[in-house]
């Protein structure tokens, strides 16, 4: 049994009327499954039950008005409790801060435990009106929240959210966690062929083929717009934003250029927001501007010849990307038949012209089932495994129209090479080992691909790829196996990065061995077990690694269990820095919180197959 | 193993949704542009592929506030849209409201005005946001000026959403639905896409804007039922915990050890589930209060408190027609009682309560927990044992490919079917048993009588679709949920499987016709569907448990048209009003249907409705119409009385001039 109470963390006050979920995982002494997010989603979990004909109702408890709630008949082990009140952060029993890591309560058989107290911190909102260059209220424009997040290798900025302004132009960006943050109106225009209502509606009603259907859903959308603008032979409009005004006189077409707040036109100029939990900031108000535009015409062309019905953007570069700012479309067009695109509606500044055609998507196994998903979006025969073909360019927008610009897709280059195992145990067989290929962008924004696994000779070619940064992460589904390390184009990429350009990389060496190691112990703080610590450990000689890039991998976090008992496995045998501070130091962690930590980390060497103990004590984070 | 499981809600709604959009489009009759103003799909009204038209014909104007100040509005999106949609092209007003369009050939053309945070116009129509506009004639040479198009402000309904308790809620979904009784007003939103919704904010706090004047109820719907519960801590309990923790374990026991002794703990509280719930505070759509709204402005402290109703666990087992327990079937629970609210997403949803299904399990069992109360029905469908996977076949299009995913339907050889209704009241239902039996079959064959080539039969699928169970377009789209196809073999016999008792009616899918309503252009039409020489296309008939005869379904080159001119009293060529042709047969106003269509008159006063099934029909002008009231019985009853009668021959090309007589 569990009685407790939700309070707002700020205040301490009582919230009422919470609605709490609970979850026990058996106890098993260690704090390592316990990460965010450790319960299935409910839809998940209703799909793992339908099989045995069960769908499951989840019951959640509502506290009372004075925040108090029990739970009874509760199994011994771990309990998860988690709340979500109107205005606050979903919060889960332990957390020490609002984003914090959960403490699960560790409950004894037939135990009966009062006075557990979950913390909710209210969110911060930030809200405003948008006006046009008239002075008239920006209706159903999009706005854009931007959280600074201070990552180990610099400032990104990461989407926090979308809203909509409504009748008045008014915004509010009600759910925000604490933190800094960047306001701003994206503007994307998209240009499209006039084609007709009738001729698409002919081809996808009437024709009984599939195949303008499949190519809408390749494209990703249709390849027209009935209530885009149209401008000769073209269409244009601003989905998702204010309205276009008709173009001028001389045909000139006057767009909105992406603004932050207060008035900027790129990131570097915009003001901070910082907000604390439960502040409410009001008067983030923008005045749209409306500014001269161009015309940038080309032609994309593939192996085959010209390529038709192909997205083509134009990112912005000179608004933010080098601070940070995930790209974002300044303008999207399609190609005609004959491979020819337009943009209309450019401003002057710096762009990546870029084009992708993707391969097809490998529909989930448990979609395959059924039979329209799988004629719309399965594989065609002969196309399973073709690399995504990719082209892009720079070029400037100055105050003229730009033509004649000629995209020529490539293949995207392939990695592959081979796995070799080290070690006296038997390997794991080909089939158990995925390599996976994920490209690093700042903000997030491209999706990782499909896993590979070798061959049986170990042998392993990737579909291709994207030029751009990537990282190389490799699993095996045996227990003692792991990763030594990975070798690329005659650079160590075990912890790091790598570029990829148009070459392919052939000479991929992963090295596996069953000599993994692990470090167990007990965290202490000055007044006993600390079982709000989380634990970091990262190669010893991270700081070079970290210099490229910050690999997923390079630097692991493990909280505590509440009895202060930590353990990490799969260590690859080698020299480590390993610290232990109070999850509630874990913040936005720059490069300045990383140096603090090292200071008060220690260094250890695991051996292969070593399993070793170490009790740390909780360092000071200075920040 | 699963079938044709849907993973996940979210797929499943997803796919509801697909089907609902793909379905509502089959329903909308190909009539004149007043309508595709309000539908994101429009029809086309020819096949005619050909590049786009152009001419020297043109039309210019303007828009302004519909006052007395007549404001001009600028960034207002005007759209225009031709008979065949070929001229279907958009611009936007300047800062003069002014808009034009150049280069047009001649024809007639129907003009939409939007603008976020205003009522969309349709230029002619009677009433804002809605109803059917008046088409402009355009003749090479001659322009058209000085149109002015009108626009009203929205009108915005705003408020919190609380608990019970006066906590405010976030994320519910509120919507402002149009009353009853308002011709045009519900088909003019429920068919716009997020129009007349809301979600609330961190503060509980909604805002619905762009309302069209109007009577509206307000609905607060809570994520849906099924999945999830609550559960209200009671005093008892926090009462018995407190004490409990305080009864200190014995002293020298470990510490967290079981206090010695204490009570047992009272029981918790029944799980409930939030109710949909009207303003000012009812489940019940009749006891809800309408806002009225006229043009522009706000109302605000529409405030909605959210209702909890029981929920009980309905279980059971699936038995196979031998009577063994049968595992992987598709079982389905259906909510009977469903208020039609107009909202045909919001009644499918609500009807398959929001994407409940599962697949039975090993040992034939299902259980669903959270049902709200209601009268349901627990619809399984399976294959027989050893039946293999059905792949979808060639020459699929998408109509045949939504079919092939409706969770009622024969497709993937599920031909078992079983049909148990169960009320719940809050209380657990066990030991349901569904027995299943093996579907009937209904065979036919498709002729065709014309003198063009044949199409080929391998793209033609019989379908049987359920008859709509009222009269609105959401009960047709919802039956149509259950259909069942058969496909043509190379001499046009066919056979449909897994057919239950019921009512139905047959539609034929294939390139250029759905469900029987032909798509203009098309060669080939559907002429009839009989069973022993009766009509089975346009008025329901019954399946029982015996079957029925063979089906003939007849497909035409040579199909019906009514043409004819409307003139006003002073006998010049009127293009004021819609026509209305319905059939006599009160059996056959099926909605979706064939046997009642509308049509609006151009510029010039003529009309023209093709592909009417042959047999008598009245035609009747009315002042104005919208989707929604088409097959609505009481007004085609009050139109019957100063209606034209006359009779449409097979393949008839028939001339019927209107007159309108005096009042309006």
């Amino acid at each position: 049994m569990i009685l407790g109470r939700v309070v707002d963390a700020t205040t301490g006050q009582p919230i009422p009327e919470a609605v709490l979920t609970v979850s026990t995982s058996p106890a098993a002494g260690r704090g390592a499954g316990a990460g965010r997010g450790a319960t299935p989603p409910a839809d998940v979990a209703a799909l793992l039950a339908r099989g045995r004909g069960v769908l499951p109702t989840t019951v959640h408890v509502i506290a009372g008005g004075d925040g108090q709630f029990v739970f009874t008949g509760l199994d011994a082990g771990n309990v998860t409790i988690r709340a979500q009140a109107p205005g606050y952060l979903d919060g889960t029993v332990g957390q020490g801060r609002p984003t914090g890591l959960p403490r699960p309560v560790a409950l004894a058989e037939g135990e009966r435990r009062g006075g557990v107290i979950l913390r909710l911190w209210p969110y911060a909102s930030i809200e405003g009106r948008i006006v046009d260059e008239a002075g008239e209220p920006a209706v159903e424009a999009n706005v854009r929240a931007y959280r600074i997040d201070a990552s180990l290798t610099g400032i990104t900025f990461e989407r926090a959210g979308t809203a909509r302004t409504d009748d008045r132009g008014m915004y509010r960006f009600g759910e925000l966690a604490p933190g800094r943050y960047v306001v701003s109106v994206p503007y994307t225009v998209l240009t499209l062929p006039a084609t007709t209502t009738q001729q698409l509606l002919s081809d996808l009603m009437g024709s009984g083929s599939l195949d303008s259907i499949r190519e809408m859903a390749d494209a990703g959308g249709p390849p027209m717009d009935p209530s885009g603008m149209r401008v000769g032979d073209l269409t244009v409009s601003a989905p998702g934003g204010v309205r276009l005004p008709a173009p001028r006189d001389d045909g000139r077409l006057l767009v909105y250029r992406p603004l932050f707040f207060p008035a900027a036109a790129s990131i570097a100029d915009a003001s901070i927001l910082t907000l604390a939990a439960g502040d409410q900031r009001a008067g983030v108000d923008l005045a749209l501007q409306l500014v001269e535009s161009h015309r940038v015409t080309g032609v994309v062309t593939g192996a085959d010849g010209p390529v038709r019905n192909l997205a083509v953007h134009l990112e912005s570069t000179d608004t933010g990307e080098a601070d940070g700012l995930p790209t974002s479309d300044a303008a999207t067009s399609r190609t005609g038949a004959d491979g020819r695109f337009t943009f209309l509606g450019v401003p002057p500044g710096a762009y990546r012209l870029r084009a992708t055609r993707e391969p097809p998507r490998a529909l989930p196994e448990e979609l395959q089932t059924n039979p329209m998903l799988k004629a719309l979006f399965g594989a065609r025969p002969g196309e399973a495994a073709r690399p995504p073909r990719h082209a892009e360019m720079s070029l400037q927008v100055g105050n003229g129209d730009v033509d004649g610009l000629r995209l020529m897709l490539e293949d995207g280059p392939t990695i592959g090479g081979r796995v070799e195992f080290r070690g006296s145990t038997t390997p794991p067989a080909a089939k158990q080992v995925s390599i996976l290929v994920a490209p690093l962008v700042p903000g997030g924004g491209r999706s990782v691909g499909a896993p590979v696994n070798p061959a049986d000779d170990l042998s392993f070619t990737t579909p291709g790829h994207v030029p751009g940064r990537y990282t190389l992460s490799v699993f095996a589904a045996a227990p003692r196996w792991t990763v030594e390390s990975i070798h690329a184009g005659g650079a160590d990429v075990t912890w790091s990065p790598f570029d990829l350009d148009t070459t392919p990389i052939t000479d991929v060496v992963v090295t596996m061995t069953d000599g993994a190691g692990r470090v167990s112990g007990s965290v202490r703080g000055a007044d006993g077990p600390a079982g709000t610590a989380t634990v970091l450990i990262a190669p010893a000689d991270f700081a070079s690694h970290l210099a490229k890039g910050l690999h997923p991998n390079l630097i692991r976090q493990r909280p505590a269990s509440p009895t202060g008992a930590y353990e990490i496995a799969g260590l690859t045998p080698g020299e480590y820095l390993i610290v232990a501070i109070d999850d509630a130091d874990v913040d936005t962690a720059g490069p300045e919180f990383l140096r603090s930590v090292v200071a008060g980390a220690t260094r250890i060497r695991i051996g292969p197959g070593e399993a070793r103990t170490m009790d740390l004590s909780l360092t000071t984070v200075r920040r | 193993m699963t079938g044709r499981a849907f993973p996940t809600r979210r797929a499943f709604r997803a796919a509801v949704a697909g089907v609902v959009a793909a379905v509502a489009a089959s329903l909308l009759p190909p009539g004149p542009a007043g309508a595709r103003a309000q539908f994101p799909i429009p029809f086309p009204t020819s096949r005619d592929t050909g590049p786009a038209r152009t001419g020297t014909g043109s039309i210019t104007g303007r828009v302004v506030t519909d006052d007395a100040s007549a404001r001009p509005l600028r960034r207002v999106v005007v759209m225009l849209a031709s008979g065949d949609l070929r001229g279907t092209q958009a611009t936007t007003t300047d800062d003069e409201g002014r808009f034009g369009f150049a280069a047009l050939p001649s024809g007639n053309y129907t003009i939409t005005a939007s603008r976020p945070g205003f009522v969309t116009a349709v230029y002619g129509s009677k009433q804002p946001g809605f109803g059917l506009g008046v088409p402009i004639a355009v003749f090479d040479d001659r322009p058209v000026t000085g149109l002015t198009v009108r626009m009203l402000p929205g009108a915005a309904i705003t408020g919190v959403v609380r608990m019970t308790g006066g906590t405010p809620v976030s994320n519910v979904v509120v919507r402002a639905i149009p009353a009853a009784g308002q011709p045009g007003l519900r088909s003019s939103s429920l068919l716009t896409s997020g129009a007349g919704t809301a979600t609330t904010d961190d503060r509980g706090v909604y805002r619905i804007f762009g309302l069209p004047p109007g009577r509206y109820v307000v609905q607060a719907q809570p994520r849906p039922a099924g999945s999830e519960a609550w559960r209200r801590v009671s005093d008892e309990e926090i009462r018995w915990a407190t004490q409990a923790v305080s009864a200190r374990a014995p002293l020298g026991a470990p510490v967290g050890a079981p206090a010695a002794a204490a009570s047992p703990p009272p029981a918790p509280g029944a799980a409930v589930a939030m109710a949909p719930v009207y303003f000012p505070g009812t489940p019940d759509l009749a006891a809800a209060r309408p806002i009225e709204l006229d043009g522009g402005g706000e109302r605000a402290g529409v405030d909605l408190m959210m209702m909890t109703v029981p929920i009980a666990r309905v279980s059971g087992v699936v038995v196979g027609p031998d009577g063994a327990p049968m595992a992987g079937a598709q079982v389905q629970i259906k909510r009977l009682d469903v208020a039609d609210d107009g909202d045909l997403i919001g009644t499918m949803m609500q009807m398959f309560g929001a994407g409940r299904g599962l697949t039975s399990g090993a040992d034939g069992t299902f259980s669903l927990s959270g049902v709200t109360p209601g009268r349901y029905e627990i619809d399984v469908r399976a294959k027989p044992a050893g039946a293999k996977p059905a792949e979808p076949e060639g020459g699929a299009n998408l109509m045949s490919l939504v079919m092939s995913m409706l969770p009622g339907g024969n497709a993937g050889g599920a031909t078992l079917w079983g049909r148990e209704p169960v009320d719940v009241a809050g209380v657990d239902l066990e030991g349901i048993a569904v027995r299943l039996r093996e579907g009937l079959v209904v065979t036919g064959r498709v002729v065709v009588d014309g003198t063009a080539p044949p199409p080929p039969f391998a793209q033609v699928q019989v379908m049987l679709r359920g008859a709509a169970s009222g009269s609105s377009l959401a009960s047709a789209a919802a039956s149509m949920l259950t259909s069942l196809t058969g496909r043509a073999d190379a001499d046009g016999a066919f056979s449909i499987r897994g057919v239950s008792p019921g009512r139905y009616q047959v539609g034929v899918l294939m390139p250029g016709s759905m469900f029987g309503t032909s798509m203009p252009g098309a060669t080939w039409h559907l002429r009839s569907a009989t069973i022993d020489g009766v009509d089975v296309a346009d008025r329901p008939f019954a399946v029982g448990r015996d079957g029925v005869g063979e089906v003939v379904v007849t497909l035409t080159d040579r199909p019906t048209a009514l043409s004819g001119t409307v003139y006003d009293q002073a006998g010049r060529p009127s293009s004021a009003f819609p026509i209305i042709v319905f059939s006599t047969d009160r059996e056959r106003w099926t909605p979706g249907g064939r046997c009642v269509q509308q049509a609006r008159p151009a510029s010039d006063g003529t009309f023209r409705v093709v592909g009417l099934p042959p047999g008598d029909y009245y035609v009747s002008a009315v002042t104005d119409l919208a989707l929604e009231d088409l097959y609505d019985p009481a007004l085609l009853d009050l139109l019957v009385p100063g209606a034209i009668r006359l009779s449409l021959a097979d393949g008839e090309q028939k001339v019927q001039d209107l007159k309108l007589a005096g009042g309006s």
